[in-house]
């Protein structure tokens, strides 16, 4: 059982004050990962926002079958994914010339993308389709395994290898056409 | 971005927010679920509307008592909310209005009802026909029920009982009114009162008192 995984039970027994260590542990990597669907920050907070609640006022749904981390990025994907589908159709999501990220949202960036490498890999992410997209970001940016991943997504753990594979091929190419140049 | 104070206060406001909307669905889900299992039971076994005991009126349970413990020549068709009286005695008149012609033409123990009854009984439109091929007769040991409530309202207050619904019965008295199990014996000039074929009392037979039975029943004191 993870850290935040057993404050959450603790959470559960009663002890409202080990809410604030889940939200302190998942805050920054959920507003990062929803962030890179919807590419607003005060959305993504928001969306956050939602997730923490579900988790609050719904935590049957839980039932610690996975690991929180793997639950709670799975209601953040599924979340933000509504919430494109929802604003697209409204032509109200922000293209991503008009997000100007503020200093908070650079520190937390700055956090998740460690080098430059890394932040071309974010950068060329939205190009891909979204489960790639998402089996990427989980593995590579969040440090989850493929079991993880798979309980999140929803998929089988060979699913989750046929995405991350594709997707590093589908980013390769992105980032050659870009000319990126990589070590073999 | 928010600070880390405002944004768990807005994870908590969404949460019973969420809470809120929870309850509410299940309140719609308890309150809906057996209301469509009850019309889906209904609609399969035909019924297109339901009397509960308490939406009945008062008239109605105690006609119904009535009939089931006293009138063993009648039977009360719920239906069409009339009363119907065996063979010769068939007849539409438990209007009030229809007593009163028949109080009126009232002869001896004895009266005649003509087709001119077909006006009255307009809403009892399926007795109309035989109605109008045959003559009514009232006779003595008649029973005549009431349901017009506000001719009962009037009887029972006339005879100073808060009870709401009577049934009168002719006989040697000049009438016996039946209100559950009082038994309330009209004679020429007083009343006695009688609880389950006991005397508990008697009084004196006043004049409105005659008004009002004389009114409503076929007596003539």
């Amino acid at each position: 059982m993870s850290f935040a995984d057993y404050a959450f039970r603790q959470y559960l027994d009663g002890d409202k004050n080990a809410f604030k260590i889940i939200i302190n542990e998942f805050h920054d990597p959920l507003i990062f990962f929803i962030n890179s669907y919807v590419k607003n920050v005060d959305t993504a907070e928001d969306i956050a926002a939602d997730c923490f609640a579900e988790l609050i006022a719904r935590p049957h749904k839980f039932g610690f079958k996975s690991s929180l981390k793997s639950y709670i990025f799975s209601i953040a994907h599924h979340m933000a994914v509504d919430h494109i589908r929802k604003y697209s159709r409204l032509s109200l999501i922000e293209n991503e010339s008009q997000f100007v990220a503020d200093d908070d949202y650079s520190t937390i960036e700055e956090s998740m993308i460690k080098d430059e490498r890394s932040r071309r890999l974010h950068d060329a992410l939205p190009k891909l389709n979204d489960n790639y997209r998402t089996a990427l970001m989980l593995v590579y940016f969040e440090g989850m395994s493929y079991a993880e991943v798979a309980q999140s997504m929803k998929k089988s753990v060979k699913q989750v290898d046929n995405y991350v594979t594709r997707g590093k091929t589908a980013l390769k190419k992105i980032l050659a056409e870009e000319g990126f140049q990589y070590d073999e | 971005m928010m600070n880390n104070d405002d944004f768990e206060q807005l994870v908590y406001k969404k949460a019973d927010k969420l809470k809120s909307h929870d309850r509410h669905m299940k309140m719609l889900r308890i309150s809906v679920v057996p209301v469509a299992a009850a019309f889906v039971i209904m609609s399969l076994i035909g019924i297109n509307s339901i009397n509960l005991p308490s939406q009945m009126s008062s008239s109605e349970n105690l006609i119904a008592e009535a009939n089931r413990s006293n009138n063993a020549n009648e039977t009360y068709d719920k239906k069409s909310d009339s009363l119907q009286l065996d063979d010769e005695y068939q007849t539409p008149l438990n209007e009030v209005g229809e007593l009163a012609e028949a109080t009126s033409a009232y002869n001896a123990g004895e009266i005649d009802v003509e087709k001119s009854a077909e006006n009255d009984v307009a809403d009892h439109s399926q007795y109309v026909d035989s109605i109008a091929s045959e003559s009514v007769t009232f006779k003595a040991n008649d029973t005549i029920t009431i349901t017009d409530q506000s001719a009962v309202d009037e009887i029972c207050q006339s005879l100073s009982n808060p009870l709401s619904e009577y049934v009168g019965n002719a006989s040697q008295f000049m009438c016996v009114i039946m209100i559950n199990n009082t038994e309330y014996r009209i004679y020429h000039d007083k009343v006695k009162v009688l609880y389950n074929g006991s005397v508990s009392g008697e009084f004196d037979l006043s004049e409105d008192t005659k008004n009002v039975l004389q009114k409503y029943f076929p007596i003539v004191f």
